[in-house]
């Protein structure tokens, strides 16, 4: 054979900015030589190559998303986190589904108690509860043990699942709270509770109780203090009255400085 | 590599009054290591304490020559980590490819092309290339087991914990296991535990046998069967004087324990050393852990 590629049509080529015409050529050529055929591969950058196979195939071969991810992405969550955030159930359809009627009735019953919020706002901060209870932990995360074996399964995943259970929950209730029939300040007078709350049972949770004991008992006990200050009080929503903020403002700052000193014990822990 | 990956000393766990490891000190190095012992005898806490997810309550703990209780070191430890948990929980709306996708984000793959290629390696290794987008709850139970073993090779381990990767599985499966064991790539440092002591002859370069939460014994295959040497006699008829003996299939009655003066001594087994270390130990203690 005479004619032969010639060493800057190579860099051209493997560069990739060479006209289309000639690439074929060089394309057809080297089918036939094997000189020029091993002048190119000695030039050619196999990174490259398995990169854009790579890239390739995982287009071809790109697995199908579910539902909640791709909900999630849409709204501009990574997609590492929203498949980290896809195995919680509170992000799931029919939880979502549960919470929006249990707002609802809250709502009706708010409007029932003849313009009184106590109903919503009793009920509302134990909503970001519900789904703490049971986003990480045993018994109520099955992969939670070997997640636990992993750099972020432990704390990282718990603090990402709880963030998104909460402003999920929080989006949803302030929805709900639009409906109510008197939206002035109690309209958003839940909010601080729900995070003092939400954040007191993670805190709890640090001990040797579940999560799902933990969040019991907060729950448990919030329905019991919301009751009897409604009968002791004179004036009604005391509870959620600027002095009670303050009060839930101090329980949420205690529990985040309590879950931090015992972080620890998401990481790893003395029982399983 | 470390030379050991595995240090324990005098390592102690109780459960209420229970002692699930009472003392245990050992080193385990490269290549497969069995961990032998009836249920309840401590294998699954020790694995869980060397998994990095359950702290001791006494004694020191090192993995891959790091301190599991310092917090940097233990994202180091966890790096280099891949672990089957006896009770492998599932995703079950996940495919099989979501899961070990799962934990591969957990394994810090954040880049979606190479962990997706990481991901795609693992299910083809473990064998399940072919059901990757299938949901959990869809596959069979040996499959499943699979599945669980597919997410602890992300990332080319150096230290895999294998707790009970057989049980559940037909005897097809667990050949097909020893075959994905010992081709392993890179060579990690293998601790696998069993009650199962075909899989440790069939597997292990050394064994430990725990029973009690105390290690009985700490050595190769055969220098555990060579511990029965003696012990192991065949008759034609039942011993009430054997630690325990059975029919066999030829008719023949085979006894471990003391032999009787005269009795035909034969070649003892894994399984007869196994026998007679741990038929002693069964005591109240342990059944209760």
């Amino acid at each position: 054979m005479s004619w032969h590629v010639q060493a800057p049509t190579i860099d051209a080529y493997i560069s990739g900015r060479i006209e289309d015409a000639e690439a074929f050529s060089v394309e057809a050529h080297v089918l036939a030589c094997s000189r020029c055929r091993e002048a190119l591969s000695a030039r050619d950058d196999t990174d490259r190559h398995e990169r854009i196979w790579v890239a390739l195939r995982d287009e071809i071969d790109r697995p199908r998303i579910g539902m909640a991810e791709r909900a999630l992405t849409a709204v501009g969550i990574r997609e590492d986190i929203a498949r980290l955030l896809a195995a919680t159930p509170m992000l799931r359809a029919s939880w979502l589904a549960a919470v929006a009627a249990t707002l609802g009735f809250a709502v009706l019953a708010s409007r029932a108690a003849g313009h009184d919020a106590l109903p919503f706002l009793a009920l509302a901060p134990l909503i970001p509860l519900a789904g703490v209870a049971v986003a990480f932990g045993k018994p109520a995360d099955p992969a939670w043990e070997l997640g636990l074996s992993t750099p972020t399964g432990g704390f990282t995943l718990m603090l990402i699942r709880s963030t998104a259970v909460f402003a999920v929950s929080v989006i949803l209730a302030a929805v709900a709270a639009v409906a109510l029939p008197d939206a002035g300040w109690s309209a958003a007078a839940w909010l601080l509770p729900a995070l003092a709350l939400t954040v007191l049972t993670l805190a709890v949770s640090s001990t040797s109780l579940t999560s799902t004991t933990a969040a019991s008992l907060v729950g448990g006990a919030w329905v019991v203090v919301v009751a009897v200050a409604d009968r002791l009080a004179d004036r009604p929503l005391t509870m959620f009255g600027p002095g009670a903020q303050l009060v839930f403002a101090v329980i949420t700052a205690m529990a985040v400085v309590i879950l931090l000193a015992r972080h620890t014990s998401f990481e790893r822990p003395t029982r399983i | 590599m470390e030379q050991t990956t595995i240090d324990l000393t005098g390592v102690v766990k109780r459960f209420g009054a229970v002692h699930a490891l009472d003392g245990v000190t050992l080193g385990i190095g490269p290549g497969v290591t069995g961990l032998l012992g009836p249920n309840g005898a401590g294998k699954t806490t020790m694995m869980r304490i060397a998994a990095t997810v359950l702290a001791p309550d006494g004694g020191t703990v090192r993995l891959l020559d790091r301190d599991p209780t310092d917090a940097d070191d233990r994202v180091e430890i966890r790096r280099r980590l891949g672990y089957l948990p006896q009770e492998p929980g599932f995703y079950q709306r996940f495919t099989a490819f979501e899961f070990v996708d799962y934990v591969a984000i957990l394994k810090e793959m954040s880049d979606r092309r190479s962990r997706h290629e990481e991901v795609r390696r693992v299910l083809e290794i473990a064998g399940l290339g072919d059901v990757a987008n299938r949901k959990v709850k869809a596959l069979s139970g040996g499959m499943r087991r699979r599945l669980a073993f597919a997410q602890a090779l992300l990332r080319d381990p150096g230290l895999l914990l294998l707790d009970e990767p057989t049980a559940g599985l037909d005897p097809e499966q667990r050949l097909r296991f020893r075959e994905l064991v010992s081709n392993l790539p890179n060579r990690p440092a293998v601790l696998l535990s069993t009650h199962v002591t075909e899989d440790v002859t069939a597997l292990c370069e050394r064994v430990i046998v725990v029973a009690g939460g105390t290690v009985r014994f700490d050595g190769s295959t055969d220098a555990l069967s060579a511990t029965a040497q003696g012990r192991v006699w065949v008759a034609e008829a039942a011993d009430a004087r054997a630690v325990l003996s059975w029919r066999m299939g030829d008719g023949r009655h085979r006894h471990i324990g003391d032999p009787p003066a005269g009795a035909e001594l034969t070649t003892p087994t894994v399984d007869d050393a196994y026998l007679l270390m741990v038929g002693g130990a069964r005591d109240g203690r342990e059944m209760a852990a």
